[in-house]
């Protein structure tokens, strides 16, 4: 009897330590303690009224139309102002205010990914940055009278117009259409 | 007499220190890939010109030694001939650790190596280099079910039927290694059916030389007796593929000489492309080639151990400038877009390209044949692989001693 | 066999066959991954083959408005260091026993056999159905096969990390890229390429591009009425982009 105790001591102490790995992963997973290492994901459009799709699809299947997008865009050719799932037009609206990407620390993209802890490479080849004007399908914004000339909407005007705007002549909507405050 | 197998001690200071050493550099190596993954490859020497360099130098010679090496196996199962039986296991033992070598300088030397899933899983079929992920895989596998049928004797019946596919399957991975650079229409140095052959009799003569040398030095190293009858029939052996390899590399030359629109480019490796001449005609030619049939078959030398051993060296040297010429000699002349005249541009049209190899890609290269050593020097103290005695009144059952 | 052998056995089997069933939902996620229905916008295809014609008899020596225009479209720094991606450049080409010379711009020939595609083992060098020769940077594993393959050396591979790409034309480490007959153009309907409106910009007029299967377009009926040819016109690759005057 005493023998066969001898022979399951290592077994045992292996088990235990997985168990109690276990439970600590199962633990830290409840969040019942706010981890403060990782910031929540900040998901956030900075233009546009909605997305393409809505945003319990997105989350789950963005990857899939990702996926099946570049196929048929490199294979098929897609027109980036137009094809709705062009990884440039997500970037054009998800673009942060701050620093004019989805890709920097907090901004749309990255900061999903840093919490789900899932790398992506997409932006190694891919621009980070918007392009050009507001993609066809989205509804153009205005909010009225523009005369704030913060440094962020300068960044987006420039982002859509491609150069900055002529101060002295005074921000009008219509110039300022498509950028959101 | 049966022969007895048995694995090496592995205690002594020097075992572990060689080890130890060849697992630093394989170490080195991997870090070597690490740097240039990280900053690209414009920390090595390979540029829009010369797209392959060390790293593949490497590769290609492992790979291709790898392929050779499992002839000493294969003349015992395929030729039937029993004398090699007891230098099977090691020599299919070295075909799957050279050709790991070869692979992990290939693999990690790839532009985006994260993406081998891919390189996994989408196959061009008109592609060599496709054919080759399965004949590669396929290999591995084939060696180790061979090895598995020498040392399993519930196995031994399935020996003679592996033998003979890990025998055909080679010959397709060496082929198929050759006409990587034979079925390329682009550059004057490839476009040749002559190329795949030439590396199958390469890839004897390598091989042959990797296992001759790792041989010696397993059973010198453990001090186990090695007789002279094994040397004797190897070292020739040696000797008549060396002699194949400078009739195919003369063919190939004299082939190439006498197309008139080939003239630039013999010019250039045998008489004023520096290095790759020099390469050629000192490396490949007198040092891989010439004194080692010297150093194999002269009165003097032909019995003394050591000038064996160094022709074997002398040979695996020359490969490696062979590799050099075929390789990176063969992407620095630049291509003829409009035969017989003089181009120039800002892409490095009309000039030879330049190239010169640099620390990483030489460290990952060697970082590849530091593994392939590791691996065979780990398996051997693991497994059975080398004979207890290969004396010659134990390999051979009809000596007379004396 | 040993208590310890059968004990051993029993433990490789355990594992091996815990190995097997975690592969199995490993495999299904990968090939979850890869399934999915997107469509969107009409394909290109093959009732269109986009080409070139290239009169080398008004391209200017000196002249190197095609290869700036390329750069500027493509994001492309300009520089000629080794590592430096060049989509097109300009050869200068000169008979040493007639003393005649002249210049062309040298890009990807969009073969109709392409021996890039030939060789790539990912099948990431394609051509598509209207006749552009590109690399799928997704399927690219930086091997450079492609590379040793073109007759015209037309690929360059990208040696180090790209922070500042064009978003219409992703680039970025470690892919093998080439001219791309401005595809991100002609997928929007413009049918002029970047070099041919950098060359009508200086007003020589050497290029010109369009569609080789209808008879009616400009370039269509140049190539029927003047002579040209193919640079390296024996390997029979019937490149998109043809030559007059070399």
């Amino acid at each position: 009897m005493r023998r066969l105790a001898k022979e399951w001591v290592k077994p045992a102490a292996l088990g235990a330590f997985l168990l109690a790995c276990a439970l600590t992963l199962a633990y830290a997973e409840s969040g019942v303690q706010e981890s403060s290492r990782v910031p929540k994901p900040n998901v956030t459009a900075e233009k546009g009224e909605k997305c393409v799709e809505d945003t319990e699809f997105m989350r789950r299947n963005h990857m899939k139309l990702l996926l099946q997008h570049r196929i048929t865009a490199v294979h098929e050719g897609d027109n980036q102002k137009t094809d709705k799932f062009s990884i440039v037009n997500c970037v054009n609206c998800h673009a942060s205010a701050k620093d004019n990407s989805v890709a920097g620390p907090g901004d749309f993209c990255q900061s999903c990914h840093a919490y789900a802890a899932v790398k992506i490479t997409c932006f190694e080849c891919h621009s980070s940055k918007p392009s050009g004007p507001a993609p066809a399908f989205h509804p153009v914004v205005s909010q009225g009278p523009v005369d704030k000339a913060s440094p962020a909407n300068m960044m987006r005007y420039q982002a859509y117009h491609g150069r900055l705007p002529n101060l002295d002549a005074g921000l009008n909507a219509k110039d300022m259409a498509g950028v959101i405050q | 007499m049966q022969i007895v197998f048995r694995q090496l001690d592995g205690k002594s200071r020097g075992y572990y220190g060689l080890l130890g050493g060849l697992g630093l550099l394989t170490l080195i190596g991997l870090f070597s890939a690490y740097q240039m993954e990280h900053h690209g490859h414009i920390i090595t020497g390979m540029t829009n010109q010369v797209v392959w360099g060390m790293p593949h130098v490497f590769a290609v010679f492992l790979i291709v030694a790898a392929s050779g090496v499992l002839n000493v196996a294969s003349i015992a199962t395929v030729f039937g001939k029993q004398f090699y039986k007891p230098l099977a296991p090691l020599s299919a033992l070295l075909a799957i650790a050279l050709l790991a070598g070869g692979l992990m300088v290939l693999m990690l030397d790839l532009g985006r190596a994260d993406r081998l899933i891919v390189a996994m899983t989408h196959y061009n079929f008109k592609s060599v280099f496709a054919w080759n992920v399965f004949l590669y895989t396929g290999f591995f596998t084939l060696s180790a079910i061979y090895i598995w049928t020498m040392m399993d004797r519930k196995a031994a019946v399935f020996n003679k039927p592996v033998g003979f596919a890990a025998f055909f399957w080679r010959l397709s991975l060496t082929t198929g290694t050759g006409s990587l650079f034979g079925f390329l229409v682009a550059r004057q140095a490839y476009d040749t059916a002559l190329l795949a052959p030439m590396f199958i009799i390469m890839s004897f003569c390598y091989g042959l030389a990797v296992y001759l040398l790792v041989l010696m030095a397993a059973f010198g190293w453990s001090k186990r007796p090695f007789g002279n009858a094994v040397i004797t029939r190897l070292k020739n052996l040696l000797g008549v593929f060396i002699a194949a390899v400078l009739y195919f590399v003369a063919v190939y030359h004299l082939t190439n000489y006498y197309f008139t629109r080939q003239h630039e480019f013999e010019r250039f490796i045998l008489l004023d492309g520096g290095v790759y001449t020099l390469l050629f005609w000192i490396g490949q030619i007198l040092l891989g080639g010439v004194v080692p049939l010297i150093l194999l078959y002269a009165p003097a030398t032909r019995q003394s151990r050591s000038a064996i051993a160094s022709a074997c060296l002398l040979v695996v040297l020359g490969g490696l400038a062979q590799m050099y010429v075929t390789l990176i000699g063969g992407q620095a002349f630049p291509l003829q877009m409009f035969p017989g005249m003089v181009e120039s541009s800002s892409f490095f049209d009309g000039v030879i390209h330049p190239y010169a190899p640099s620390l990483p890609e030489t460290l990952l290269g060697l970082g590849g044949v530091a593994m392939a050593g590791a691996m065979v020097v780990f398996a051997i103290k693991i497994l059975r692989f080398l004979p207890e005695s290969l004396d010659d009144s134990v390999v051979n059952p009809h000596h007379k001693a004396g | 066999m040993s208590d310890f052998d059968t004990y051993r056995r029993r433990f490789m089997g355990g594992v091996l066959g815990l190995a097997a069933a975690a592969a199995l939902p490993a495999g299904v996620l990968f090939w979850q991954t890869a399934e999915g229905e997107v469509n969107d916008g009409t394909p290109a295809s093959d009732t269109v083959r986009w080409g070139m014609l290239v009169d080398t008899t008004k391209c200017g020596a000196g002249c190197d408005a095609c290869v700036r225009g390329c750069n500027q479209e493509n994001g492309l720094s300009g520089d000629t260091s080794p590592t430096s991606p060049q989509w097109i450049r300009k050869v200068q080409v000169s008979n040493p026993r007639t003393g005649n010379s002249f210049s062309l711009p040298m890009m990807c020939q969009h073969c109709e056999e392409p021996p890039c595609v030939d060789v790539c083992p990912t099948g990431a060098s394609f051509k598509r159905a209207d006749g552009i020769v590109l690399v799928d940077r997704h399927l690219c594993i930086g091997c450079r096969y492609c590379m040793m393959a073109c007759p015209y050396k037309a690929r360059s591979f990208i040696h180090q990390p790209v922070t500042d790409q064009l978003a219409e034309v992703p680039r970025g480490q470690g892919c093998v890229e080439s001219c791309t007959f401005c595809v991100q153009r002609i997928d929007k309907g413009k049918r002029t390429t970047a070099c041919q409106d950098a060359c009508n910009a200086e007003g020589h007029q050497a290029i010109y591009f369009g569609d080789l299967k209808d008879p009616d377009s400009e370039i269509s009926r140049r190539l029927a009425s003047y002579r040209s040819q193919e640079v390296l016109a024996s390997l029979n690759l019937h490149t998109g982009v043809r030559y007059q005057g070399i």
